[in-house]
């Protein structure tokens, strides 16, 4: 009686490299490329006191200087170099974008998956309030609650979080309809697992790749909505991030174009890069989904 | 005789419907199992055998309306709270489920998975290492080779026979001393069906694990079942030892099912249909619900229901009008 198929004669630690690659390059290039447009914008931010010397708050006699050796994306009205200003506001400009992905993405998931398997009144209720906050003008509501909160990278982080959970809500609420129907949840009931033990161990790891998608393009989202706030003057000068050295550099549009162009060029390519990825991804999730069984 | 390790009396499953009434898709199901025995339902698809069998662990949908008595030990079933019902099932009653394809969550290894059945009612709270082992173990006991390897498996890469049988270690992983298999070996192809079949009688012999086996497939009830409980419409409508309801059926429908199985003794006669359609559970029927489709019925037949009553030693029948044993099998 052998009924096991023939096992690799390789160790996992060869094999499961080897599978990762072959896994990259099965990507669509446009996947892969948002990738490295991410992990570009990622390392300037993580690497940027090796990057650059200069200290993005300190002010300068060289005031408004063009691009060159010394200051390659220039310096603004102050003196302060652009490059270091652009890589440090990667870290503000993705560190929101991150936290409040972190916060839209695990309430949404929470509700969506109560409201999902549960049902009923709960359900009814749970997306009553979500319909609410959809139809929420998000920024107009965020710059309000700004302004009367104050400015702040934590308040930042909380109103983008908290207004941008209904989407992820309702996506995962519609997969665990889907999934506590399956067989594999009957199963896991028939071994005597409770709803606490079949949402977080059997359920929720079905949802989480659905959410990498959601979660990179929410990243991007996040990312766009700061600078929004930033650039209405409702950031924090102490951590300025790219939407505020846009909001800056604006008054110097047709003196000063390297003010705006960088921190511009840094968004854009972190935004496109996030929505690529997240377009690879689902490309990528969809073949496994549908050959599951 | 000693008391039946399951129970079930005047079972009744049915959806109810808003302005019409309700769909029934079980009623008036009695029969009893004893430890140790092997028991067979067959029936058509639409005859209520899984819905009778998730009854026994309360896994029916949410909007069935269950009445009745569903005895295990002694105890109610219907009545358990949802804690008492999740500390029976796995352990004390599990369940073998009819496709291995979407019986395992996709995303978690096969190990992890039989673990956590064990894990869920592990009193001694054995560690790590003692419950891989344990999980090698019954990988082993249902013949998978390299079973420490192939735990750390995820579902697709198993075979369908290496799943159902990876799905019968999870339900034994507790030696339940009921195991309920709602026709285990349908999606599998005959070779594994086989296998599959010895493992279920092996585990029966030696753990003394009582089987309820759902099925349409009457060689296999044949092989295995020293009883069998023909369903039709929701109801018992034969209950007896197998060798006599398979060569002497006393229900014009047992008859009329066991025509309908090929035989290679009788190769190149035609098969004989049932005539019609079982009836749909939406609509009433009065009396028998076998009547509309019956060579042998009468007035009373389609007025009046009749009670599963004996006929035999051990052997029931719902029928006015029995079929004589000897004269159906000449026929």
């Amino acid at each position: 009686m052998t009924l096991a198929s023939p096992l690799p004669t390789r160790p996992a630690w060869v094999t499961r490299p080897l599978t990762v690659l072959a896994a990259v390059r099965r990507q669509p290039a446009a996947g892969v490329m948002g990738a490295l447009l991410v992990l570009v914008t990622i390392l300037g931010a993580l690497l940027a006191p090796f990057l650059t010397a200069a200290d993005p708050l300190a002010l300068g006699s060289d005031t408004l200087a063009e691009p060159s050796w010394a200051h390659p994306f220039g310096t603004d009205d102050l003196g302060r170099d652009v490059l270091a200003r652009v890589l440090y506001g990667g870290r503000v400009s993705l560190g929101i974008g991150l936290f409040s992905a972190a916060i839209s993405v695990g309430l949404g998931m929470t509700i969506g998956m109560v409201a999902g398997f549960f049902g009923g009144l709960l359900d009814e209720v749970l997306m009553r309030i979500t319909e609410a906050f959809q139809i929420l003008p998000k920024l107009l509501v965020a710059v309000v609650v700004v302004s009367l909160i104050g400015s702040g990278l934590l308040n930042e982080i909380l109103v983008i979080g908290l207004l941008s959970w209904p989407a992820t809500a309702r996506i995962v609420r519609g997969r665990v309809q889907v999934i506590r129907h399956e067989e594999f949840i009957a199963a896991a009931e028939m071994s005597g697992a409770g709803p606490v033990r079949l949402l977080a161990r059997h359920i929720a790891p079905n949802v989480l790749s659905f959410l990498l998608v959601s979660a990179s393009l929410q990243v991007a989202s996040a990312i766009m909505s700061e600078s929004f706030l930033s650039f209405l003057g409702l950031g924090d000068p102490e951590h300025p991030s790219w939407g505020l050295l846009l909001q800056q550099g604006q008054l110097f549009l047709q003196q000063a174009w390297w003010l705006t162009t960088f921190p511009g060029l840094a968004l854009a390519m972190t935004v496109l890069g996030l929505n690529l990825l997240g377009d690879g991804l689902s490309g990528s999730h969809a073949a496994p989904a549908r050959s599951r069984r | 005789m000693s008391a039946p390790l399951l129970s079930i009396r005047e079972l009744g499953v049915s959806f109810p419907r808003k302005e019409a009434p309700s769909t029934t898709v079980v009623e008036g199901v009695s029969f009893d199992i004893m430890p140790g025995e092997i028991v067979g339902i067959v029936g058509e698809s639409g005859s209520g055998k899984s819905m009778t069998a998730r009854s026994v662990l309360r896994l029916l949908p949410k909007s069935a309306e269950l009445s009745g008595s569903i005895r295990f030990r002694g105890r109610e079933i219907p009545e358990m709270t949802d804690e008492e019902i999740r500390d029976m099932r796995g352990a004390l009653v599990s369940m073998v489920f009819q496709d291995p394809m979407t019986s395992f969550n996709p995303v978690l290894r096969i190990g992890d998975q039989i673990g956590e059945a064990i894990a869920l009612h592990d009193r001694a709270r054995r560690g790590r290492r003692a419950l891989r082992d344990r999980v090698a173990k019954l990988l082993a006991l249902v013949g998978i080779a390299d079973p420490a390897e192939r735990a750390r498996s995820y579902p697709h890469e198993f075979s369908g026979g290496m799943r159902q049988r990876a799905l019968t270690a999870m339900a034994v992983a507790n030696s339940p001393a009921l195991l309920i298999a709602d026709e285990p070996t349908t999606a599998l192809d005959v070779t594994v069906q086989d296998q599959v079949l010895s493992l279920l009688r092996e585990l029966n012999e030696n753990s003394g694990t009582a089987i309820l086996l759902i099925t349409h497939n009457i060689a296999v009830v044949a092989s295995l079942c020293r009883r069998v409980i023909v369903m039709y419409a929701g109801r018992v409508i034969e209950d007896g030892p197998t060798d006599e309801v398979l060569t002497a059926p006393r229900h014009p429908y047992t008859w009329s099912l066991l025509q309908s199985v090929p035989r290679i003794d009788q190769a190149g006669t035609r098969l004989t249909a049932i005539k019609g359609q079982p009836p749909d559970p939406a609509t009433p029927l009065a009396g028998c619900k076998f009547h509309p489709r019956c060579p042998w019925a009468e007035q009373r037949c389609g007025e009046q229901e009749p009670a599963l009553s004996p006929i035999g030693e051990a052997h029931g029948v719902r029928c006015w009008l029995p079929m004589n044993g000897i004269a159906a099998a000449a026929q």
